[in-house]
């Protein structure tokens, strides 16, 4: 028997049509989506002591903790107009999401390895689930910045209505990161620890504890290179000054998280069948 | 309809992948691993299932089984060889699988429909279906991880047979749960089967699989031992099973004790003519190598062939070996089954207590003339004769040893399933009544009235 020849006859799937094929599967599976979103949130507060407080103490207790150690020891200043405190809170509001739920989904698969070696649905509807359960800590942390904001007289506006969206484009990055991360982390336990010290050092380097003004122009004109930097950025603007994103900017991130998705899912994928195998 | 069509389909695991070096890993993922490395669960397996049809898997523990399911179920995929699968396949690979222990039992069925890509609909109003046969109404809101095993595997059964799957994958599940459960899971399964729907199904249970199957695979570690009917299947599979076992004593055989056993036992036999055999050439035989059989035959009282008795008739089977080995002690008997699978009689020397002799040399014939009253319902039977053998020591603690410990000191040789077959009719002049009994078989007894009066 040909070896290489049996190799390419592995599975009845046309390359041009897989993509196609996959969305399709998985928009029947969105019942799925749904129910192991909720079964994730609700059993992340089911039995723990405090219940919804985590997801308030976390944010806070991290933006009391960056403020004392930035504006009151290291007398960083409020950055155009806004306390530190605020400042912070909002960009760590955003960032939090983008960093748990990248650990999330990377870790997902492991995770749900029961699901995986005895039932068949599309994988991906794993790490998606586990993306999208976040969200209800990144709800309950902005519902604390509005209150914030409003004592320290700023009120939501009109453009609130963009913050889905700046949402959707932050899924978009995550998905694109963790569909390739999960996929190495199954064969690499190890590879969580790296992430995790990525992530911070990624921190650092986005304008979390800082504002994009705060760069030279020319970093700034090229800003929408960090997809992180530039939603932040968008984010500041709406929450804090009822100002338009940098459009470009956003759409040029945009842009490039839809090209670099198709090669991501594709990875995915093609990597799915053997996790079964793996896990 | 070919509803799952395998083409010499290999399923290797590497081994050594994802333990040493991230190379390996990512090898892994592409699907490179050197030879030398790979386990094959799978080897160049092929076969078909038709729609509607019952497709048994059997072989040892390890030989493959469950990674067909899994391949089938898409969980995994093959190394090499191509597979088709059409239409919706609803698994019961393992217990509670797919079930979230936290959740509870309503919220666990409305998850494995959703991992069948089914929507909420389709499920509510399958729903009340479900309940009703998993007998969990009381459990329903409770969470699973409270269930005990048989629970579980009802509420497993209940879900995937009632989303109307077309193919339905069912591995082992069945054996936990109790016999009134069984029952009605064999009834669900036949209801779905005349639905149209394949059942693919994995047991050790010969029994379930002989009377249930309509086609079966036989694995040994990943390759194909046989494909076919399911009677003849399960004896390649108790050849399979007994291929390690040495039925034979410790203590070398003496000359002076070999040369009185060997018995000359063609003259205590009055046999039929030649005709009345079966030609041998058109038996099958299912064999270890040690034996062949040289000719079968279903007669009367008067070893005339016959195909046709009445009801409580004294059948005669003669059956004739020849020995291709030495072996120590012979085991010969009859296997009768009914149109379903079912067995309704089978004997063996060994349950008479015929006297048999404690060695026989190779070359040697042994011949075997079994009486039987066939005291079975009405209709058609097939039957079987069998050659097994046992050690002289085993054979002396026959008394002692339980059933299970005996019949695992026992190997069987040769078998040729469904050899020939018989007919059950009405008796003509039946006392007191044309019917003797109804019901599967007859048994011994009596019965006494009495009346107390007023």
């Amino acid at each position: 028997m040909n070896r290489a020849l049996s190799r390419s006859t592995r599975w009845p799937f046309r390359w041009g049509s897989e993509l196609r094929s996959d969305f399709v599967a998985f928009w029947t599976h969105r019942e799925l989506l749904y129910t192991l979103t909720k079964r994730e949130i609700v059993s992340k507060y089911q039995q723990t002591f405090f219940g919804l407080g985590w997801s308030l103490l976390q944010p806070v207790l991290q933006a009391i903790v960056y403020t004392i150690a930035f504006s009151l020891v290291l007398k960083s200043r409020g950055a155009e107009g806004v306390p530190f405190m605020n400042f912070v809170f909002a960009n760590l509001t955003l960032w939090t999401y983008f960093a748990s739920g990248t650990v999330n989904a990377m870790n997902s698969l492991r995770v749900n390895s029961g699901l995986i070696s005895n039932v068949a649905f599309p994988r991906e509807v794993i790490p998606l689930s586990s993306i999208l359960s976040g969200m209800f800590d990144f709800l309950v942390a902005f519902v604390v910045l509005v209150i914030l904001n409003v004592f320290s007289g700023f009120y939501p506006n009109i453009r609130f209505l963009y913050i889905p969206g700046i949402l959707l484009v932050e899924i978009l990055f995550i998905l694109d990161l963790s569909l390739v991360l999960c996929v190495l982390t199954v064969v690499r336990r190890d590879l969580t620890y790296i992430v995790t010290f990525a992530i911070t050092l990624y921190m650092f380097l986005s304008p979390v504890f800082f504002p994009l003004s705060a760069l030279p122009q020319f970093f700034q004109d090229f800003y929408f290179v960090n997809p992180m930097g530039t939603l932040l950025d968008a984010f500041k603007n709406i929450v804090f000054y009822d100002h338009e994103p940098r459009w470009y900017a956003l759409i040029v991130v945009i842009v490039i998280l839809l090209v670099l998705f198709v090669p991501s899912y594709r990875f995915f994928k093609r990597a799915e069948r053997y996790f079964a195998d793996v896990l | 309809m070919t509803v799952v069509r395998f083409k010499g389909v290999t399923k290797a695991y590497d081994l050594k992948a994802g333990q040493s070096d991230l190379r390996s890993a990512l090898r892994l993922l592409v699907g490179t691993a050197e030879d030398r490395s790979l386990f094959h669960a799978l080897s160049d397996v092929s076969f078909e299932v038709e729609k509607g049809e019952v497709f048994g898997i059997i072989g040892k523990n390890g030989s493959g089984k469950s990674t067909i399911l899994k391949l089938i179920a898409g969980i995994t995929s093959p190394s090499a060889g191509s597979i088709t699968v059409d239409g919706l396949v609803s698994s019961l690979i393992e217990l509670g699988a797919g079930f979230h222990s936290d959740l509870t039992g309503r919220e666990n069925v409305f998850l494995s429909g959703s991992i069948l890509g089914l929507n909420k609909k389709i499920i509510e109003s399958k729903f009340n279906d479900i309940i009703d046969f998993s007998e969990l109404v009381d459990f329903i809101d409770v969470p699973v991880k409270k269930y005990s095993s048989g629970m579980y595997a009802r509420l497993g059964f209940a879900v995937a047979t009632a989303v109307e799957p077309n193919i339905l994958l069912i591995d082992e599940v069945l054996a936990v749960g109790d016999v009134f459960f069984r029952q009605k899971c064999y009834k669900r399964l036949t209801e779905l089967k005349e639905k149209g729907v394949s059942i693919i199904f994995v047991s050790h249970a010969m029994g379930d699989v002989e009377q249930f199957c309509d086609e079966v695979l036989v694995l040994d570690r990943g390759r194909t031992v046989f494909l076919g009917s399911a009677s003849e299947a399960v004896k390649q599979y108790y050849l399979l099973e007994h291929q390690d076992r040495r039925p034979f004593s410790s203590t070398i055989l003496g000359e002076g004790k070999n040369a009185a056993s060997s018995v000359q036992m063609n003259d205590q036999i009055a046999w039929p003519v030649a005709e009345a055999f079966i030609d041998p050439t058109r038996v099958r035989q299912v064999s270890n190598g040690w034996a062949r059989c040289l000719g079968v035959a279903l007669c009367d009282g008067d070893r005339e062939p016959r195909g046709v008795f009445q009801q409580g008739e004294r059948a005669t089977f003669f059956y004739e070996f020849e020995l291709l080995q030495d072996i120590e002690v012979p085991i010969g008997g009859i296997v009768i089954q009914n149109d379903k699978g079912v067995i309704v009689h089978g004997k063996s020397t060994l349950e008479y207590g015929t006297e048999v002799p404690g060695s026989i040399l190779r070359g040697s014939r042994i011949r075997f003339r079994q009486d039987v009253s066939l005291e079975l319902a009405i209709g058609e039977y097939t039957f079987e004769v069998g050659l097994a053998t046992i050690s002289r020591d085993d054979f002396d603690r026959r008394g002692v040893l339980g059933y299970q410990q005996l019949s695992k000191k026992w190997a069987r040789i040769c078998h040729t399933p469904n050899v020939g077959q018989f007919a059950v009719v009405f008796r003509k002049n039946g006392y007191p009544v044309q019917l003797l009994h109804h019901g599967v078989a007859n048994l011994p007894g009596s019965c006494q009235v009495t009346v107390q009066s007023v």
